[in-house]
């Protein structure tokens, strides 16, 4: 196989946050270059998962890690191989975790006393509704059609000028890229507030904790 | 700072503690605010599930072009780990099967071995005499038959040769040694039960020698290649690429070694969507694309091309030809001797001292 250059953290976080094409390009290093796939892989089967765990162990903590980055939650605490391995290990905790509780669950009628026992399992079954929720906010946008808005607004957020935006999003004029951005939110906005589910959409915020609805 | 800006600064968690308390104390006495800030906040939620939804989708187009399987030494079953277990079984029992009728046949054919030449006292070699090779197992149970009527002769027990019983696969290695040999007419031995050498470790010495030599030549073109390779990425803003933001964004690319993204833009650009000097700087960038992705061939095209776009390139274009045709020395010797031949007596060709080194170095 052929051998690649390791990059520094400095580099893996500097091309992270340069641009749109930075992102895409250091996830393509960390999945087909870094070789911290086949360390998750061998992790995951090795601890009595198979490959088919592995894959999807490996696509969640590589979403969990660009969240991080993206959310400010890594701060340079310790080494990024090291902490994106440590989020895999998570993932494939809870996913065992969830194995376990569904076993339990088949040998017990009531499924309210698992919860109240075992309050801190709770882990795996938010991560099912998160999932279902991340599906729902999707449908949400191919309904109302915004696409490009917030393709336009993901990709100012990433870091391109307004040079850029203009030239991939068809615009003439840079500075017309800044209006669009901000008129074709606000009328998100607006499309969202008269969204027929709203109720079952927004979220609740209690002592500082966000959290959805559905799941509270 | 409108409206809108401060609610995102507060969801953002960009205000100073001061500055959001001020503003959830706003909201509390707002529900018009807080239905506000509870949009914003749908808004920002769906963008994140958009980009996350991108990630995944990345993720799995890669995962489907580069299978983990690939990863692992050793491919791991995803199922049915039992049967695993019972194959183990079945294999241990034929193993000690094959064990006990070793022991079991030996106090009873245990007789002197005669000291004679007499060569039809000896067995055939079954597995010769066929014409047809036989699953081990089965040349095994041939070499080992009943005591043989009116003949004093037994096959030599060659686990006793030394005074010493070998184990069960030695036994049966040394009774073969015509089989392993030879590699060409080799039995798929992983198929035995007895299993007794790897399909790899039978691989001849010249296989092993062509792979080391193709090595080599690929080696020795690299090595060359990278000193000064025909295409250096430079982020010039006063450069010929730069009043092109589709080939400065290749050349970014190409800067930190993403050869596959570069390539299909490369492969796409024409001679009608960029400036003619442009389309050279193309050439020159597919053909490093080609050759850093080890697809040579592709790379001596590019570099014809280039040698017909510009006749100031030639030179260029014919020494890296060369070091396409070096690197896949083995299949294209007498079109890479020949290029190599045709750069030495041309008077005055640039690269004539490299190509003396390079041929010193394909002697060698």
């Amino acid at each position: 196989m052929k051998q690649h250059r390791k990059w520094t953290d400095e580099e893996i976080l500097n091309t992270f946050y340069a641009s749109v094409e930075g992102r895409e390009r250091m996830l393509y290093y960390i999945f087909h270059e870094s070789g911290w796939r086949k360390q998750v892989i061998k992790f995951v089967v090795e601890n009595s998962g198979t490959m088919e765990d592995a894959k999807d162990i490996m696509q969640e903590a590589l979403v969990g890690f660009l969240k991080s980055l993206t959310n400010g939650k890594y701060e340079g605490q310790g080494a990024l191989q090291g902490y994106f391995f440590g989020i895999a290990k998570h993932k494939w905790h809870d996913e065992l975790e969830k194995r376990k509780k569904r076993v339990k669950t088949n040998t017990l009628t009531d499924k309210n006393d698992v919860r109240q026992n075992n309050p801190s399992e709770d882990n795996a079954d938010k991560r099912l509704l998160e999932e279902d929720r991340r599906k729902l906010l999707i449908e949400v946008v191919k309904k109302l059609g915004y696409e490009r808005c917030l393709r336009l607004r993901l990709e100012a957020g990433a870091g391109a000028t307004g040079e850029e935006l203009a030239r991939r999003f068809g615009f003439k004029d840079p500075d017309k890229v800044k209006k669009f951005k901000s008129d074709c939110w606000k009328s998100f906005l607006k499309e969202l507030e008269n969204f027929p589910d709203l109720e079952n959409l927004l979220l609740e915020e209690f002592d500082g904790l966000i959290q959805w609805k559905k799941w509270t | 700072m409108d409206l809108d800006d401060k609610i995102e600064a507060y969801l953002l968690k960009k205000l100073s503690a001061a500055e959001a308390a001020a503003f959830a104390g706003q909201m509390a006495a707002d529900p018009a605010l807080k239905k506000q800030v509870q949009l914003h906040r749908l808004g920002l939620e769906i963008l994140e599930a958009v980009e996350e939804e991108d990630w995944r989708a990345k993720i799995k187009e890669w995962e489907a072009a580069s299978p983990s399987e690939d990863l692992l030494d050793e491919k791991i079953p995803s199922t049915l780990p039992w049967l695993k277990i019972v194959m183990g079984l079945l294999a241990g029992l034929l193993l000690l099967f094959g064990i006990n009728k070793f022991r079991g046949k030996s106090p009873v054919e245990e007789k002197p071995i005669p000291n004679t030449t007499d060569s039809t006292a000896l067995l055939p070699d079954t597995n010769k005499a066929s014409g047809k090779m036989l699953p081990l197992k089965d040349t095994v149970a041939l070499q080992q038959p009943a005591p043989v009527k009116g003949n004093t002769a037994t096959l030599p027990d060659t686990r006793k040769a030394s005074g010493k019983i070998l184990p069960l696969k030695d036994s049966v290695a040394l009774q073969q040694p015509a089989l392993i040999k030879d590699n060409t007419t080799l039995p798929d031995t992983n198929k035995a039960p007895g299993k007794i050498l790897p399909l790899k470790d039978a691989i001849t010495q010249k296989e092993q020698d062509k792979k080391a030599a193709l090595l080599a030549y690929a080696d020795v073109s690299q090595q060359a290649y990278d000193k000064d390779p025909i295409y250096q990425p430079v982020i010039d803003r006063n450069g010929v690429i730069s009043s092109n933001d589709e080939l400065r964004n290749i050349e970014r690319m190409l800067d930190s070694s993403w050869f596959e993204k570069a390539l299909p833009l490369l492969e796409k650009t024409t001679p009608e969507s960029v400036k003619p000097v442009q389309y050279i700087e193309v050439q020159k960038m597919l053909a490093h694309t080609y050759y850093k992705m080890g697809r040579y061939a592709n790379a001596a095209i590019a570099l014809d091309k280039l040698a017909q776009l510009s006749r100031a390139d030639k030179a260029d274009a014919e020494w890296y030809r060369l070091l396409c045709l070096v690197a896949e020395y083995n299949k294209r010797q007498p079109e890479a001797d020949a290029l190599l031949e045709t750069i030495l007596q041309e008077k005055n060709h640039p690269y004539q001292t490299k190509a003396i080194a390079l041929k010193q170095l394909l002697k060698r």
